[in-house]
């Protein structure tokens, strides 16, 4: 390590810099908790209000491993009240057609879920004001530093 | 960080803002203590002989190893020793009075233990405002008057705020400054600033909440543990203030007829 080619600005460091001892034992207090580090911290992914409020109004519906997008679709599409329960019976014949173990009562769930979300046009309308909310903190967050364009 | 050529990147140039007591600079220390770790490479036998024995950092797999043993968690206690060839190591716990040595460089200007860094004040800054010493580093400024709002037209102040602070991307510094409130700081900063932090500290967990704003990213709000940083700073040191301006200071006195 001593034998490293130092640069002019490494070796004026090497003049400024010391390397002395932590303070006392007293401040070496340890909860037994594992704990993060600063940068751990900080590298932690951390979704968007917006992204936290996309899964929970619009789930994703994936049922062993397979990935249901047109079950999605009907979560921001029009189901007209008077057709609510025809729908729900063909995607619960459906739901348990594909997935032969699978309980009724979680088929009817998932369909009813579903088909609530985007009952009477609710669904596209609750996309609408989130997003329209989060353009709004954004723009309310970055008030003054002249990033808003 | 360290030893790299780096190429066009955002500039880490930290703003940590809070109340008086809400660990500002223990979450600077923080910052600059995670990367000297991770980039440590060698352990300083406690002699005074200078000799340093080769080291690294854990990865997951010895830490993997480790905690099957029973071992718990620590940051910043464990290393992993090498012979002198490299073809052997083994993972230890830092034995008592060793120091860690890492290539990162860390300027400062209030004390650090445990740490290798250079202490430095807006003297060093002006002799070196041409060279190339402060570069490639972590810069800690904890509640520097050379960056306080009422100093800013003050010799000190605008080489600090002209020409400073507009070139810690071109010297590829992270630059953590602390102050109580954003508005006590010279304005420029406060717009070249990358990161914005807010920190509250709560003494009964003993842990450090840091409302993070990287950016236009969407704000973060992290948890950070206290004592792992205490045994590399005092929290109790104040902020050194420079000769040249007690100086100026009494003189103004001494002509008032104070």
């Amino acid at each position: 390590m001593q034998n490293e080619k130092k640069s002019e600005a490494d070796l004026h460091y090497d003049a400024l810099a010391v390397l002395e001892p932590e303070m006392g034992s007293e401040y070496e207090i340890d909860d037994g908790i594992e704990h993060n580090t600063v940068t751990q911290a900080m590298a932690k992914p951390n979704l968007t209000d917006m992204q936290i409020y996309d899964a929970r109004m619009f789930p994703r519906i994936v049922i062993d491993g397979k990935h249901y997008e047109w079950l999605e679709m009907l979560e921001v599409a029009e189901n007209f009240p008077e057709n609510f329960n025809a729908n729900e019976s063909m995607i619960i014949k459906q739901l348990l057609l594909d997935n032969e173990k699978m309980p009724y009562v979680e088929a009817r769930a998932i369909s009813h879920t579903v088909m609530s979300i985007g009952f009477t046009r609710e669904g596209r309308m609750d996309a609408i004001e989130g997003l329209g909310h989060a353009r709004e903190n954004r723009e309310n967050e970055n008030r003054g530093l002249g990033i808003n364009g | 960080m360290a030893n790299g050529i780096q190429t066009v990147a955002k500039a880490d140039a930290r703003l940590v803002t809070g109340d008086l007591r809400s660990g500002k600079t223990c979450f600077i220390v923080g910052s600059a203590k995670d990367d000297y770790y991770l980039n440590l490479n060698g352990l300083v036998v406690p002699n005074n002989s200078g000799q340093i024995i080769k080291a690294g950092a854990l990865k997951q797999d010895d830490w993997d190893e480790l905690k099957r043993k029973g071992i718990k968690f620590h940051p910043f206690k464990y290393v992993k020793v090498f012979s002198e060839d490299m073809r052997q190591s083994k993972v230890i716990r830092i034995p008592k009075d060793y120091l860690v040595w890492s290539p990162v460089k860390i300027f400062s200007n209030f004390h650090l233990y445990g740490l290798r860094y250079a202490l430095i004040g807006i003297t060093q800054i002006l002799e070196d405002i041409n060279g190339n010493t402060i570069e490639d580093a972590w810069f800690l400024s904890d509640e520097a008057a050379w960056l306080d709002k009422r100093q800013n037209m003050s010799m000190e102040g605008k080489t600090m705020g002209s020409e400073f602070i507009s070139s810690i991307g071109k010297r590829r510094l992270h630059f953590l400054q602390t102050v109580p409130y954003q508005n006590f700081i010279e304005g420029r900063y406060i717009q070249i600033a990358t990161i914005r932090v807010l920190c509250k500290y709560d003494p009964g967990t003993n842990i450090i909440t840091a409302d993070v704003k990287d950016g236009g990213n969407p704000s973060q709000s992290v948890d950070i543990y206290a004592p792992y940083y205490w045994p590399n700073y005092n929290a109790n040191e104040r902020p050194h203030t420079e000769e040249g301006r007690i100086n100026r200071a009494l003189k103004k006195f001494v002509v008032a007829g104070v």
